[in-house]
C-alpha cells in the first residue's frame, strides 16, 4: 500500500515535471522574464542604492579599544567616513554602556584585549541602520587583518559576527528600523534575490495550475477511478510545485552569480534555505488552489492578484526601505519578505543559525497555510475537486 | 438476446440530487455480461452522473451499484479495478505523444513495465493509433484523440467498459470509426455501458436501452420493445429547399398541424408524426399547397427518436445536429 502510493505519487509529479519541461511557455515566463526584470531594475534603481547613502547627522559611536592592533584600523576607518560617523573613545565599556542607555552615542564599538578569543562587537540596537552600516564598513577592515596574520583567522570569522549585547537602546523613534540586509546590497544583489523569491512562488504556481487542469479535464476523474485516491494526487502536485519553485531559484542563482556577480551565499545554507523557499511558495500557491474552484485561469488570476501584492509589501518590487516605516513594520509576518530577508543576509555571509527570525516567520507560514489547506480540502464538497 | 448469466452491473435505486436540480432519480438498471446497454438521454438528462455513480466517483445520496458483486461505495477499488472509464471530457494530455499518455496512464493503474508494454500495443491496435503513436496528442485529429481517449479506458483489460458520449463533436467517418470500434470490443465479449444523445449510435451498437430524461428512466427494455413504445410515428425527411424555409406561412401551417416540435437542419426538414398514418395526409397536403417539391423525400420507420418525441413531447436534440451515423 505504502509502495504503490509512493509510486503514484512519483509518477504524476515526474509527469508534471515533464510537461513543464517540454513547454517553452515555462522557459519564457519562468525564466526568461525574471531576468529580464532583474536587468532592467539593476539598471535602471542603480541610483536608489548608490553607495554615498548619507544620514542627515553623521551617527554617534563609541569605541572602546583593549587591543590597538585591531582598535587603531577600525578607528582609522571610522574616521575617514565623517558624513557618517563621529567617534568618540571610551576607557571602558561601563561609560559606554551608560551613554548608549542616555542615548548620548548611537552606537558602540567594543574591540577586547584578547581579539583572538573574543569577538569584536557592535553595540547597538539589533537590526537597525547603524548597526548594519558599521557591520559593513567594518567587515572590510576586518578582512584585511585576518590577511595579514594567519592566527587571526580564526577571530577574524568570529568578528565579522555582529554581536549584541542585552544593553541596547530602546529608544528607536527617530532611527528606521529595517531589517534588510540593506547597507551591503547593490541594485543587482537586491534585485536578483527580490526577483528571485517573488518568481518563486510564480514558478509553483504553474505548477498547480497544471494539476488545476486535470480537474477541469476530467483527467483527474480518470485517474482517480484508477484507484489513486485525491490526497495521493494533490500530494504529487504540491511536491511537483515544491521542485518547480527550486528549480527557478537555482537557475536564477546561477544566472545571476556568473552574469551580475550576485553573492547568495555559502551554499551549505542556500541549499536548505532554498528547500524551505521552495516549500513555502508551493504551500502559499496550494493554499490559492484550496480556496478558490478548481480551475487554471482562476488559479493563475488569484495567483498573479495576491504575489503582486505580497510580492511589494515584502519588498520584492519597491525595496523595503523605500516604503513607508509603518508599512515595513506591520509586514514583517509576510514569508515571501521574510524569505528575502534570509537571502539577504546568507547573500552578506550570515549563516542559517542567524536567520532565527526569518526562519520562525517562515515555518509558522508554512504550517499554517498547509495546515488550513488540508482542513479546508477535508471538508470542501468532494466534486469540487 | 436473452441472458441467463449473473448481471455484471447492478444499478440499484440510485438518487443524486445537486442543490435543488434531481440528477438522478431512482434509477435502477442491470447488465449483463458481454451486453453493450445504452443510456440514451437529452443534455443533462444524468448520463455522466449516472457514470460517474457506477465508476465510483461520485456518492450516490442513496441507493447502489454493484460491479462483478462488489459494491461501488463500500468495496470502491475492488469495483474499479473492474471498470475502464471514457469520460465525455478528453481526459489526456495533448502536449504529450499518445505512448507517453498510454505509459503514465497504465502506470497510475498499476500496471508493471512488461505488462505496460503489452497492452499499450494491444489498446493501440484496438483503436487503430499504431502509426501515430508517437505524435504529440495536439497534432490528432478530434476523431484520434476520441480514440486516444478510449484506449486509456481500455488499459488494465477491464471487464466492463463505460463510454460517455465518445463521439462527441467529431466527423460522420471518425465516428464511423469509433462505432466499429466498439463493435469489435463488443464482439470480443466485454460489457459496455454506452451513453449517447444520438439515437443512431445506441440503436447501431446496443441490445437494450435505458431513456433517460430528467434524471428519471422514462422507458427500458430490448430495443425492439422500446422503439415499438413509438408505436405508429413516423418520421418524414423533406429536403429543405429555399422556397420551403423562406415560406412562413408554410412553417407556420406546419407547426400548428403538429403536436411536436419541428426539427429543421441546413439540409433537411424532419417532420415527426407521432401519430403517424393518421396525420400524414394533412401534412402533405399542407406540402403540397405550398408547391414544396416532394423529390427526395423518405420516410422513416420508428426509432428511438421518435420513442423519445412521443413520451415527452420533445425532440432528443437541439435541431440541427451535425452528422447523422448512416
Ligand atoms: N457537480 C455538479 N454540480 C451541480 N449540478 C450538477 C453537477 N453535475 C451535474 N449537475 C446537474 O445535474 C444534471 C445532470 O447532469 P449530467 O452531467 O449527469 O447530464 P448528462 O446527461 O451527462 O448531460 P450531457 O449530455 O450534457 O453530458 C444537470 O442538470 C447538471 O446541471
Ligand atoms: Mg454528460
Amino acid at each position: 500500500m505504502i509502495l504503490r502510493t509512493m509510486r503514484d505519487i512519483g509518477t504524476i509529479t515526474m509527469n508534471q515535471l515533464k510537461r513543464l519541461v517540454i513547454d517553452p511557455a515555462t522557459y519564457i515566463w519562468l525564466f526568461t522574464l525574471p531576468l529580464l526584470i532583474t536587468y532592467v531594475l539593476g539598471i535602471s534603481l542603480n541610483s536608489l542604492f548608490a553607495p554615498e547613502f548619507k544620514p542627515i547627522r553623521p551617527y554617534n559611536v563609541g569605541l572602546v579599544q583593549h587591543s590597538p592592533i585591531v582598535g587603531a584600523p577600525i578607528m582609522e576607518r571610522l574616521e575617514s567616513l565623517p558624513q557618517l560617523f563621529t567617534v568618540t573613545v571610551y576607557d571602558d565599556e561601563e561609560s559606554m554602556q551608560t551613554d548608549l542607555a542616555d542615548n548620548i552615542i548611537t552606537a558602540g564599538v567594543v574591540v577586547p584585549a584578547d581579539p583572538l578569543v573574543h569577538p569584536v562587537r557592535v553595540v547597538s540596537t539589533p537590526e537597525s541602520i547603524v548597526n548594519q552600516i558599521l557591520y559593513s564598513v567594518l567587515r572590510p577592515v576586518l578582512d584585511q587583518l585576518m590577511i595579514m596574520s594567519a592566527e587571526t583567522v580564526q577571530f577574524t570569522t568570529e568578528v565579522t559576527k555582529t554581536q549584541l549585547t542585552t544593553n541596547t537602546r530602546s529608544n528607536t523613534e527617530n532611527e528606521p528600523k529595517t531589517t534588510v540586509a540593506w547597507a551591503q546590497a547593490d541594485s543587482f544583489q537586491y534585485y536578483s534575490l527580490a526577483i528571485a523569491v517573488m518568481f518563486a512562488m510564480y514558478a509553483a504556481n504553474v505548477a498547480m495550475q497544471y494539476l488545476a487542469a486535470d480537474f477541469t479535464s476530467g483527467t483527474f476523474g480518470r485517474i482517480r477511478s484508477f484507484g489513486v485516491t485525491r490526497s495521493r494526487y494533490l500530494f504529487a502536485g504540491y511536491l511537483s510545485a515544491v521542485i518547480m519553485s527550486v528549480l527557478f531559484v537555482t537557475v536564477m542563482t546561477v544566472v545571476t552569480k556568473v552574469f551580475f556577480g550576485v553573492r547568495w551565499g555559502a551554499l551549505s545554507a542556500w541549499l536548505p534555505f532554498t528547500l524551505l523557499c521552495g516549500f513555502t511558495s508551493a504551500a502559499i500557491t496550494y493554499f490559492i488552489l484550496s480556496i478558490v474552484p478548481a480551475n487554471p485561469k482562476i488559479i493563475d488570476g488569484a495567483g498573479t492578484l495576491v504575489f503582486n501584492f505580497i510580492a511589494f509589501l515584502g519588498g520584492s518590487t519597491a525595496p523595503l526601505p523605500a516604503l513607508p516605516q509603518w508599512l515595513v513594520s506591520f509586514t514583517t509576518w509576510l514569508p515571501n519578505r521574510a524569505l528575502l530577508e534570509g537571502y539577504l543576509r546568507l547573500s552578506s555571509g550570515a549563516d542559517l543559525a542567524s536567520l532565527s527570525n526569518e526562519l520562525t516567520v517562515i515555518s509558522i507560514s508554512l504550517v499554517v497555510l498547509l495546515g488550513l489547506s488540508l482542513i479546508i480540502n477535508s471538508v470542501r464538497p468532494k466534486g469540487a475537486l | 438476446m436473452t441472458n441467463h448469466a449473473d448481471p455484471i452491473v447492478v444499478v440499484d435505486g440510485l438518487f443524486k440530487q445537486y442543490g435543488k436540480v434531481t440528477a438522478v432519480n431512482n434509477l435502477s438498471f442491470i447488465v449483463y455480461p458481454g451486453e453493450t446497454f445504452g443510456l440514451l438521454g437529452p443534455n443533462g438528462a444524468g448520463k455522466t452522473t449516472t457514470l460517474g455513480i457506477i465508476s465510483g466517483l461520485i456518492r450516490p445520496d442513496n441507493g447502489d451499484v454493484t460491479v462483478g458483486g462488489f459494491s461501488v461505495t463500500k468495496d470502491t477499488q475492488k469495483a474499479q479495478r473492474l471498470l475502464g472509464v471514457v469520460p465525455q471530457g478528453l481526459a489526456l494530455y495533448e502536449d504529450l505523444t499518445a505512448r507517453q499518455n498510454l505509459t503514465y496512464f497504465a502506470r497510475l493503474r498499476g500496471l508493471h513495465q512488461a505488462e505496460i508494454k503489452r497492452q499499450i500495443a494491444q489498446v493501440l491496435e484496438i483503436t487503430g493509433l499504431e502509426d501515430a503513436v508517437d505524435q504529440k496528442v495536439r497534432k490528432y485529429s478530434g476523431g484520434m484523440k476520441r480514440r486516444l481517449n478510449i484506449a486509456i479506458g481500455l488499459l488494465g483489460n477491464p471487464k466492463v467498459l463505460l463510454l460517455d458520449e465518445p463521439t462527441v463533436g467529431i466527423d460522420p467517418q471518425a465516428r464511423r470509426h469509433i462505432l466499429d470500434a466498439v463493435r469489435r470490443l463488443a464482439d470480443n465479449g466485454m460489457t459496455i455501458i454506452y451513453t449517447s444523445h444520438y439515437m443512431e449510435e445506441v440503436e447501431y451498437l446496443c441490445e437494450r436501452v435505458s431513456i433517460m430524461d430528467h434524471g428519471l428512466i422514462i422507458a427500458q427494455g430490448p430495443l425492439y420493445e422500446v422503439r415499438a413504445l413509438a408505436g405508429d410515428s413516423v418520421v418524414l425527411r423533406v429536403p429543405a429547399t429555399d422556397e420551403l424555409l423562406n415560406d412562413p406561412e408554410a412553417l407556420d401551417r406546419l407547426k400548428k398541424a403538429l403536436p411536436a416540435p419541428l426539427e429543421p437542419s441546413h439540409a433537411e426538414l424532419r417532420i415527426i408524426l407521432t401519430k403517424g398514418s393518421e396525420q400524414a395526409p394533412e401534412i402533405l397536403n399542407i406540402l403540397v399547397e405550398h408547391q414544396v417539391s416532394l423529390n427526395g423525400m423518405q420516410i422513416e420507420a420508428p426509432n428511438l427518436e421518435t420513442v423519445f418525441l412521443s413520451l415527452t413531447g420533445k425532440a432528443l436534440r437541439d435541431n440541427g445536429s451535425e452528422a447523422s451515423a448512416s
